[in-house]
């Protein structure tokens, strides 16, 4: 009887270290899962504003958080604009100032419909962003229903083809 | 890689933890921006409080806090504040709840059954 | 040329500690090889992975770029000391180090005389097994030899921070400690298929002792290092890496207090096996945790799943293994009855609060992978939890460790116990007293803990002042009980500096004129500028300091920026100035930015009190576990 105590104890314990090494132990979900999109009015590239409001659409659009000074996100940057062929996307900029963004987009192009500048970086915080670059997808009632973390890569954007497919 | 690589990335820069500028002219809230800061976990370093982390998420979160607490917000307050906003991850302390009650009650029971042998074995 | 040799010797030694991983075994299923000679085999596996490291030092040292591992963490330029350290700062050559440890430990084993010929060898079969298992890994999955295609002309450079005299000598200490408990895990499972023979235990005593010490030094050079090179003073951050090395250092601590009574109570062997096989188990466990990136840790290395999934199998079959064994002694039940208020109580109680400690830091460091693999929420568990399970049960604990010595073995009678203490409860209640009265107004916590530690060393001067001016000479000192306060005034010392270098700690983080003085304490710290200076690899940005008291200046501080030539990476060498009562620590930040006249600079500055206590305390400790050792070492069988 014992023995078997002892062997299953110790498998289990095995089986859930064998489970831990598949995670990877920096990705952290976002807590504004299935929540509406929190409220923010920031000043925008094209000098007007902004906005939570701008984003009340019925249909399904990503919000990206980057940065000009980012290496990674000049990595997704060609999959963004593949992207907003189909989708709108809206663009938060941290930190980041009207030159850097122009001189960027005038060599590799602009996928945003509308961008705005977060200059103090509490924006980012209302949103739960811990690093750059990230992307929020929201469906038509205004609720952020996936979130990616880091570069979008060919790999990331079959995923997230296939989420924006579902809920279209 | 073979090197200790996240060393290298999180500590390699570290000597810009907290920056003068940012603290504040009221010792008491400064006292306890500190004390919130060392409940709150940077994001992206590896296992670091916000306040002696030179990260950028750890930098933002140490301003919020402070203005926050200029805004008069309570401790309460604001560690929830950042928790909504986070989630569980950024707590160092978890948050007593069903799913992290394994946390304490495994230790106490553990300790009281050990407890409780010990004093069978005296009668 | 050489390098292919290292690792036809690591072939070599694991085809031969097979052969008596395979006896092992088939000892199990009670199949005979009596002709196998393990001592024979420990020997040569010995020779083996020895000429193995020898070769890999040399590669280092010749800057040998043909190696992967050499390219990776040297440099030409790497000053010779750090070549040879670096042999150990990197994966493959640190578990190569770990695999000679492990065979060292067998090979001075099997020197030993005295020890019962076919003792000796059922030792070192199951040591010779665990090497085998180790090389194991070392040839399938971290290969310090391979090759690096093409062969580079110039290395990456050793991560600076790791060019550091402490940091250097570190992992030495620390794996002679963890490791050493794999000699203990190997007498501990032959004690058992020794059939208990209560004698034996005292073949044991030893290796628990010196094990201990090392890593006792292991944990503290990790903390003294984090406390200078890390820039800001903090010694333990309940990562979960130092709470892997912390978990075995507990469990053995415990076992050294069990250990002294297995020999005449069987519960109390019991728990020594126990203990002996759980602190190896512990130790293993913690290698995995930092090596397979399972969780998020300050000093993880590279994430490597199938290493991760090797180092998980290993556990499983050494626990397997040990715990199965073990349960055929669980079942011996006649052992004697223990009284509540003995030495042997006392010891009982302490072995279930250290337990306890023990099993709530382990539940707090792998709670984050049940929480993500079970309920798939991802959680921290850090210093506030930690923090609050440890304070409170270091107060039965020290309470216990002032009273515990005066309690006699086998039976005590309260009154008569009272009585024995009645001083001790006097300068107790007196240092109480004083230091309240020196901390009025001061946290309160800070108050509780001082006195706590202040009560500790208390009685245990007073225990070592029993034996110094006995008036009648009746009670000599023994290394028994010299070692015994040693290691409780070491812990008391260690409750104070603990105490006063983290609840009391000041800071001053400032931009700081040329010229500008700040005070701190009682210590006037006046900025006098920066300096380049140009150390052998390395151009330093150094800040002078002149530290003034009362008006004369007693010392000049220099704080460091390091930027590396190779890495382009920069160190903070913190400038620090030691005193009894506290530490004047200083690091230098950066220019700033907003200043026209560029003569402003961040310093930070802190005072933290007591910290040196804590050196002092893991030196105490170290003595305490080295007297132990000669003294077991002396007396065998």
């Amino acid at each position: 009887m014992k023995y078997i105590i002892l062997i299953v104890l110790l498998l289990s314990t095995f089986l859930l270290f064998f489970e831990g090494l598949k995670n990877d132990p920096k990705l952290i979900p976002s807590n504004l899962i299935s929540k509406k999109i929190p409220k923010f009015k920031l000043p925008s590239l094209d000098n007007r504003s902004f906005e939570d409001s701008d984003l009340r659409t019925k249909d399904l659009k990503l919000i990206n958080f980057f940065a000009s000074w980012c290496p990674p996100c000049k990595v997704e940057h060609s999959n963004l604009i593949k992207l907003s062929q189909r989708f709108k996307i809206f663009g938060i900029a941290k930190k980041d100032t009207e030159k850097n963004i122009e001189t960027w987009f005038s060599q590799m192009g602009n996928p945003y419909s509308k961008i705005g500048f977060d200059h103090d970086g509490m924006v980012s915080i209302n949103w739960g962003v811990y690093g750059l670059p990230e992307t929020f997808i929201i469906d038509k009632e205004q609720k952020i229903i996936y979130r990616h973390v880091g570069a979008i890569t060919e790999k990331d954007m079959k995923k997230i083809k296939l989420i924006l497919d579902k809920n279209k | 890689m073979r090197l200790l690589t996240l060393i290298l990335i999180f500590f390699s820069t570290n000597l810009m933890c907290l920056e003068p500028d940012e603290i504040l002219d009221n010792q008491n809230l400064e006292k306890r921006a500190k004390q919130i800061g060392q409940q709150l976990r940077c994001l992206v370093c590896q296992n670091e409080d916000i306040q002696n982390s030179n990260a950028d998420i750890a930098k933002d979160l140490r301003i919020l806090v402070r203005k926050l607490l200029l805004q008069n917000k309570s401790d309460k307050e604001i560690i929830k504040f950042v928790h909504e906003r986070y989630g569980d991850f950024v707590l160092f302390s978890p948050p007593l709840r069903l799913d992290t009650m394994g946390l304490w009650l495994l230790p106490a029971g553990f300790f009281l059954l050990m407890i409780f042998f010990f004093f069978r074995r005296q009668k | 040329m050489t390098s292919e040799l290292g690792i036809v010797f690591l072939f070599l030694a694991l085809i031969l500690s097979s052969f008596s991983f395979i006896k092992l075994n088939f000892g199990f299923f009670n199949i005979n090889f009596s002709s196998l000679c393990n001592i024979k085999i420990t020997n040569i596996v010995f020779t083996l992975i020895f000429s193995s490291f020898i070769i890999l030092t040399y590669s280092f040292i010749n800057s040998d770029f043909s190696l992967d591992v050499v390219v990776n963490n040297s440099n030409s330029q790497l000053p010779f000391i750090y070549k040879i350290t670096g042999v150990w700062g990197n994966h493959e050559g640190s578990i190569l180090l770990w695999l000679l440890v492990m065979a060292f430990f067998g090979f001075i084993f099997s020197k030993i005389r005295n020890i019962n010929n076919e003792f000796k060898e059922l030792v070192l079969t199951i040591q010779n097994s665990l090497i085998f298992l180790v090389s194991l890994f070392i040839v399938f999955t971290s290969n310090p030899f391979q090759k690096s295609f093409p062969p580079k002309i110039e290395g990456v450079d050793l991560n600076p921070l790791l060019q550091d005299p402490g940091l250097a000598i570190h992992p030495p200490f620390l794996y002679l400690g963890y490791v050493g408990f794999s000699i203990v895990y190997s007498i501990s499972l032959a004690l058992i298929s020794n059939k208990g023979n209560f004698k034996f235990i005292e073949i044991l005593k030893p290796w628990v002792f010196i094990s201990w010490t090392f890593l006792t030094i292991g944990i503290g050079l990790g903390s003294w290092w984090a406390y200078y090179e890390l820039g800001w003073g903090g010694f333990w951050f309940w990562d979960p890496v130092e709470n892997a090395s912390l978990l075995p250092w507990l469990t053995a601590s415990t076992l050294l207090h069990t250990i002294l009574l297995a020999n005449k109570n069987s519960l109390f062997f019991k728990w020594t096996i126990f203990l002996a096989i759980f602190t190896f188990i512990l130790s293993l466990l913690g290698t995995f945790l930092v090596r397979s990136g399972v969780l998020v840790s300050v000093h993880a290395f590279a994430n490597d799943p199938s290493r991760g999934l090797f180092i998980l199998f290993l556990l499983l079959v050494i626990t397997l293994f040990g715990f199965i064994k073990f349960l055929k002694i669980l079942d011996n039940k006649n052992h004697k009855e223990i009284n509540f208020l003995s030495r042997e109580g006392v010891i009982s109680l302490n072995s279930i609060f250290m337990l306890s400690l023990t099993f709530t830091i382990l539940i707090g460091t792998i709670y984050p992978i049940f929480s993500n693999v079970i309920l798939d929420k991802k959680i921290s568990v850090g210093a506030p939890f930690f923090n609050s399970i440890l304070s409170p049960m270091m107060i039965p604990l020290t309470i216990g460790m002032i009273v515990g010595p005066f309690i006699k073995w086998g039976r005590d009678d309260l009154k008569f116990l009272i009585n024995r203490i009645r001083y001790v409860i006097i300068l107790i209640l007196i240092s109480s007293l004083i230091i309240w009265y020196l901390n009025f107004g001061g946290p309160i916590l800070s108050i509780i803990f001082f006195i706590l530690g202040g009560s500790l060393i208390a009685s245990s001067t007073y225990e070592l002042s029993l034996f110094l001016f006995s008036v009648k000479r009746k009670v000599k000192l023994s290394k028994k009980i010299l070692s015994q306060i040693l290691a409780h005034l070491g812990i008391g010392i260690l409750i104070i500096g603990v105490t006063g270098s983290s609840i009391l700690k000041e800071e001053k983080i400032q931009f700081q004129s040329i010229g500008e003085e700040i005070m701190i304490k009682e210590f006037n710290v006046k900025f006098l500028g920066v300096r380049s200076v140009e150390g052998e690899n390395y151009i330093s940005q150094m800040g002078l300091f002149d530290i003034s008291k009362g008006g004369n200046i007693i010392k000049r501080m220099t704080p460091e920026k390091r930027f590396y030539n190779s890495g382009k990476q920069m160190t903070t060498e913190a400038a620090i100035s030691s005193g009894i009562f506290g530490d004047l620590y200083i690091a230098l930040g950066e220019r700033s930015e907003n200043d026209p006249d560029e003569k402003k600079w961040t310093t930070r500055i802190w005072y933290n009190p007591f910290t040196l206590w804590i050196w002092m305390s893991v030196i105490l400790l170290a003595l305490a576990g080295l007297i132990s050792f000669v003294r077991f070492s002396q007396s065998r069988l």
